[in-house]
């Protein structure tokens, strides 16, 4: 039976009798569940505690924390991360999912898992290839989201604050709701304070996915709207420095030798896109030399 | 192959520097429409792979006679010289890196955006009457010998250009009271020592683009004498505002009768270097050209 929300008073649910249809999450069991109050009268229960085994989750966190910067990928800490960034993020003016901490799961542990407003906007990913939206309507859509991105990243720059880079960011992890946009998938953060560097990666990410979904006549639009509408061009550059010119001497050996790997001779390879970039910037530019 | 001739004329920039994707090879300067208004954003960066970028600080170093050559230094000294610049009134581009530190940070510098031609393609404009020529360059004459004047009475070698061209001054303001705003200080002189040689060295890099920047209708190749008389024309409008035109004589004397064994040496070897290109804009002709103008 559906239960009232109510952002004050606590809730207990059942795991056993709810009703549970199960979403897209990996790693994760990720559920939509009746939720009296929330949108369309449900709501999104999310586990951490999910489908991997430990022996995984460990080789997982041995890797990111000693490789790639990243945090730990066990659950409590994926869980902690997820509801931190959230608070973070909007802290800052950029809308993520509405959690309901005061809901109590029985059947699951503590700091194990979130309920979630559902939240059915539109990914950035299904929008941006709809033929069925005018393609102008798309690009200005694009348009008006840059200069929010730009506004993170420089907050991020800024703060030095690594957990405000989306770390599996890409046009997935975007939505249109409501007129604005909706940011979700917080598990995993950097750690680094390179923070710079992180918006290069960032960004590159992005844009890689815009070619690998979208495909390259839409991607040529949207990064010359991208270097039109990012104010903060050398910023904008970061995204070639962290390709080709690290601030770090060993990670730009690396990247060069990296370079001639055949995986990165694709079209959307990262160094394809961070070329793309630099020179649209160096096409920008007033002056060169 | 005609742009290299062209350019061997002076009479055209060189060619666009060639793509290095894993370095900038030097700054880049981007229009920024915000808010509050139109900026310029000006990214510093090396010029040249590491090893040439550390020769050259080292060769800077040592001579002692200009401010760093590192990104990092072009950025500080230009910080400095707009603000020193302006403090004196002579007209620059006023850094707003504080009303917009969005954009500025360690290795960049927010500019006023300041709207105009350039001198250099105002001076091209075929459109450009003689008359309003010879006014314009009466005007930047007399703004270019006050701050010589100034630079000469402060013994303040940061009021100098260490590369001056008439392609870094920007005609601002109404027609008929133009401000001739001056940008790129990046680099300048370090010390003040021979003052008299600095306004030398930017009088003999200014007046070369001065010669470079003349109308050619329809687009022709002028005949070498057509671009000499126009020059001679020129150069009395701009003495005319000028003032006490001894700096300008001083400067061509020091490259054409240069005092010394070393400083003798090094200019016969430039002035050989330029005979041989048959550069019609070469400093020394066009410093030829000034003094008997002067005389």
């Amino acid at each position: 039976m559906p239960l009232q929300a109510s952002p004050a008073a606590p809730i207990t649910l059942r795991l056993e009798q709810l009703e549970r249809r199960p979403l897209a999450g990996e790693g994760n069991y990720v559920w939509k569940i009746p939720f009296a109050g929330g949108h369309e009268g449900a709501a999104v229960l999310k586990v951490y505690y999910g489908s991997r085994g430990w022996p995984l989750y460990a080789k997982k966190t041995v890797g990111n924390l000693l490789l790639t910067g990243r945090t730990s990928q066990m659950p409590r800490t994926r869980y902690r991360n997820e509801v931190e960034c959230i608070r973070l993020w909007e802290r800052h003016g950029f809308r993520c999912f509405g959690m309901h901490p005061e809901v109590r799961v029985e059947g699951l542990p503590e700091q194990g898992y979130m309920v979630y407003d559902w939240t059915p906007g539109r990914h950035f990913r299904e929008y941006f290839r709809d033929a069925s939206v005018p393609l102008a309507e798309r690009l200005a859509t694009w348009r008006r989201w840059v200069p929010e991105w730009h506004r993170r990243h420089a907050i991020a720059v800024r703060e030095r604050e690594p957990r405000l880079i989306h770390e599996n960011g890409d046009v997935k992890h975007v939505m249109l709701w409501q007129g604005g946009f909706l940011y979700f998938d917080f598990e995993i953060c950097f750690t680094s304070h390179n923070v710079r560097d992180l918006v290069g990666r960032e960004i590159l990410a992005y844009m890689r996915s815009v070619g690998k979904f979208f495909g390259p006549e839409l991607y040529e639009q949207m990064t010359d709207i991208l270097v039109q509408a990012y104010s903060d061009k050398a910023l904008l550059l970061s995204a070639w420095e962290h390709a080709f010119h690290n601030s770090n001497p060993l990670i730009r050996v690396a990247r060069s030798l990296d370079r001639f790997k055949p995986r990165h001779k694709s079209r959307w390879s990262k160094y394809s896109v961070a070329l793309d970039i630099r020179r649209r910037l160096d096409s920008a530019s007033l002056t060169q030399g | 192959m005609i742009a290299r001739m062209q350019d061997a004329d002076g009479d055209a920039a060189g060619p666009a520097p060639p793509f290095h994707p894993a370095r900038l090879d030097g700054n880049r300067v981007w229009r920024v429409d915000t808010s509050r208004g139109t900026v310029l954003q000006k990214l510093y960066a090396e010029r040249g792979d590491w090893l040439r970028a550390w020769g050259r600080e080292v060769f800077s170093w040592l001579r002692g006679a200009k401010t760093g050559t590192r990104a990092a230094a072009r950025r500080a000294t230009e910080a400095r010289l707009l603000a020193l610049w302006r403090q004196h009134g002579c007209d620059a581009p006023a850094d707003v890196s504080t009303d917009y530190p969005e954009l500025a940070g360690p290795r960049t510098l927010v500019l006023e955006f300041v709207e105009g031609p350039l001198l250099s393609d105002r001076l091209r404009d075929t459109t450009l009457a003689p008359a309003a020529r010879a006014a314009l360059l009466a005007a930047f004459g007399a703004a270019w010998g006050r701050r010589h004047r100034l630079a000469l009475e402060l013994r303040e070698p940061a009021l100098l250009q260490e590369h001056g061209t008439l392609q870094h001054v920007i005609v601002a303001g109404a027609p008929d009271a133009p401000h001739f705003v001056t940008f790129d200080h990046e680099n300048a002189f370090a010390r003040a020592g021979d003052m008299e040689a600095h306004v030398a060295k930017e009088v003999a890099s200014v007046l070369p683009s001065l010669y470079r920047s003349q109308p050619r209708p329809d687009g022709q190749r002028l005949a070498t004498e057509v671009k000499d008389a126009q020059f001679r024309e020129d150069v009395k409008a701009l003495v005319a505002g000028y003032g006490d035109a001894e700096p300008l004589r001083a400067a061509c004397a020091r490259y054409l009768q240069p005092r010394g064994p070393a400083w003798g040496l090094i200019c016969r070897i430039d002035r050989g270097r330029e005979e041989r290109t048959g550069a019609r804009a070469g400093k020394f002709r066009v410093l030829g050209l000034t003094r008997d103008v002067l005389r």
